[in-house]
């Protein structure tokens, strides 16, 4: 009951300082118009509402747009070189959810034409997004592994700079993700319990991430792979899901069938824009919007987690390989443009990764790799931190530090039967990985206005 | 009647409802003029200004040769602009800045405006084709 409330406690300290970190120069930072998509997500819902015809920006080879000038925050001032925008309806380049969902919020505060779309009150809900999403992935990662792997990934979800800086932005995506994870989260307790009855839940969702975008097809790729081999709940959640993601099409033939047709065939024959070194890039790369980069060690921990997990062979293990291997298999699949936001989706598993890393991982040669891991988004954090300020005491402290770390961690190899070893080399490790998510908060509390231009 | 048979029929009722419904939403709210509206009202929030020179346009139109060059001489500097020819509704050199100043939110009379092309004296009314460059002197 105790251990229940401290973590309960915890949970609710972690969701509070996501909410803060991401609310923290939310309207500034990525910059209003960095990507005009924001705008367009909410134009679309707005004028589905007011028109009964969605109206968006498409940027689709062959689909007829008109140019037009349309001048949110001053966004032509700005951001947005070139000026006129490609303005297509009726709008199907992407399942319409997203758009309902912005663009009911900007109309229930009072905006009724494009131009009063601020990007000051449309990235209000995704806060709220991305916080629910802190406290979903806990909760997927205590269900998955164990209630400690759930509170390390729940906290890197919601400090880590990519994962804080990317959510705020109106992307379907971020709509993705919570929707998802529910859907996941459905999924495990209907094993767990053995409730067939979530199953179908869990195939509404999954149905749902479609209509919010097409790659959320993910949702009901991994959710079959997990179902396995239970071929009722398996028939109950193909209906399901399917039936719901194919209101998409329904929603698209009621209102213009001609264009529908037309922008779906433009869809598939788009450019294959991210490139045949897509994974490399995914590893190697942190990018937020098509251009710029903001650098996180996080995710490519992640992805050290992910093998480290692999190659464990733990049952308990195969969901989240299954759904990080699913959305790599759809990312590469669609591969249209690469934008940062279609990497965010990875994110809450990558981050899942790393708390099973670090809270199940730090055993034997595990606790060395986790001490070279833990190293790399410190390292980065700090090296922002002190970008000008250069401290010739911490750079001497990190040396040493490393040195000495590294030879009690390879001591504690040799000696494995040595308690007191273990014990500190875990306790070392735990001390630096607080340290880093410390980094995070400080380096996310430096990202402004005025650094954000500065970043590339 | 187990579970999906249930399901299917509330499924296709709810499908049946939603095309009427988007079908008549579509035929009673959508109109050309309400298109026009949501799409080039000014919003009520931006701070307007009778300078010309205060706010740009950056970057150029992205089709070759589709473009329309403005030029406002202030008092005290010049500001150019370069607009997508596609994008004005009104194919005149008054239809041309009053686009300029409805984007940038400029309340101005244009008849304070004395505006030239190629060193000729043009008139409001006058009809601009694609690459004009005009010049204003407030």
């Amino acid at each position: 009951m105790k251990k229940k409330f401290l973590i309960g406690l915890c949970l609710v300290l972690i969701v509070v300082l996501g909410y803060i970190l991401r609310r923290n120069n939310y309207a500034s930072v990525p910059l209003p118009g960095q990507s005009t998509d924001e705008y367009s997500n909410a134009w679309v819902g707005l004028s589905l509402i007011r028109l009964g015809v969605p109206v968006g920006i498409s940027g689709l080879v062959g689909i007829r747009d008109y140019p037009t000038y349309i001048n949110p925050d001053r966004i032509l001032s700005s951001t947005v070189p070139g000026g006129a925008l490609p303005i297509s309806y009726p709008w199907f380049d992407h399942p319409p959810m997203m758009g309902i969902f912005s663009g009911t919020f900007a109309y229930l505060r009072g905006v009724r034409n494009f131009e009063d779309v601020a990007i000051v009150s449309i990235r209000k809900p995704m806060l709220v997004l991305g916080t629910i999403s802190v406290a979903l992935v806990f909760t997927l990662a205590s269900l998955w592994f164990s209630p400690s792997v759930g509170l390390v990934a729940g906290l890197l979800y919601a400090t880590s700079p990519l994962v804080v800086v990317g959510s705020r932005m109106v992307q379907a995506e971020n709509a993705l993700v919570p929707v998802w994870l529910t859907s996941l989260i459905l999924l495990a307790l209907a094993q767990k319990k053995n409730r067939p009855d979530l199953i179908r839940l869990a195939a509404f969702f999954a149905g749902l991430a479609v209509l919010f975008k097409l790659s959320g097809v993910v949702a009901i790729i991994s959710g079959v792979v997990l179902i396995g081999k239970n071929k009722k709940s398996l028939a109950e959640f193909l209906i399901i899901s399917l039936s719901i993601a194919f209101l998409f099409v329904i929603y698209g033939l009621s209102i213009d069938a001609k264009e529908f047709v037309a922008v779906f065939s433009s869809n598939a024959n788009r450019v294959y824009g991210i490139g045949l070194d897509a994974v490399y890039d995914l590893f190697t790369s942190t990018k937020i919007t098509s251009t710029k980069y903001l650098t996180d060690g996080w995710p490519l921990v992640g992805w050290l987690g992910m093998v480290f997990l692999a190659a464990r062979k733990n049952r308990s293990s195969f969901p989240l390989l299954i759904a990080t291997t699913g959305y790599l298999a759809v990312y590469i699949l669609f591969g249209s443009a690469s934008y940062g936001w279609y990497r965010i989706p990875f994110l809450p598993f990558l981050m899942i990764a790393v708390g099973y890393f670090f809270t199940e991982g730090v055993v034997g040669s595990g606790g060395l790799m986790a001490l070279v891991a833990v190293l790399i988004p410190m390292g980065i954090n700090l090296s922002k931190l002190f970008e000008t300020n250069k401290a010739p005491l911490l750079v001497n402290g990190m040396r040493l530090g490393i040195f000495g770390l590294v030879l009690v961690t390879l001591t504690s190899l040799v000696l494995p039967e040595n308690r007191r070893l273990r014990i500190t080399v875990k306790a070392l490790i735990w001390i630096l990985l607080a340290t880093t998510i410390l980094t995070n908060i400080l380096y996310l509390s430096k990202i402004d206005v005025d650094y954000w231009y500065k970043v590339n | 009647m187990n579970f999906i048979k249930k399901y299917l029929i509330i499924y296709w009722l709810f499908v049946l409802a939603l095309i009427l419904s988007l079908r008549w939403h579509k035929q009673t709210s959508f109109s050309k003029d309400g298109l026009q509206k949501i799409l080039l009202t000014q919003s009520r929030f931006k701070n307007q200004t009778d300078d010309p020179c205060q706010y740009s346009v950056v970057g150029e139109p992205e089709t070759a040769g589709r473009y329309v060059k403005l030029t406002f001489k202030c008092s005290d500097r010049e500001a150019r602009f370069s607009l997508d020819y596609a994008a004005i509704n009104e194919k005149t050199v008054g239809g041309v800045i009053l686009e300029l100043f409805r984007i940038n939110g400029i309340a101005r009379d244009l008849t304070s405006l004395r505006c030239n092309q190629g060193g000729r004296t043009v008139k409001m009314e006058d009809g601009i084709v694609p690459q004009d460059n005009i010049e204003c002197n407030l």
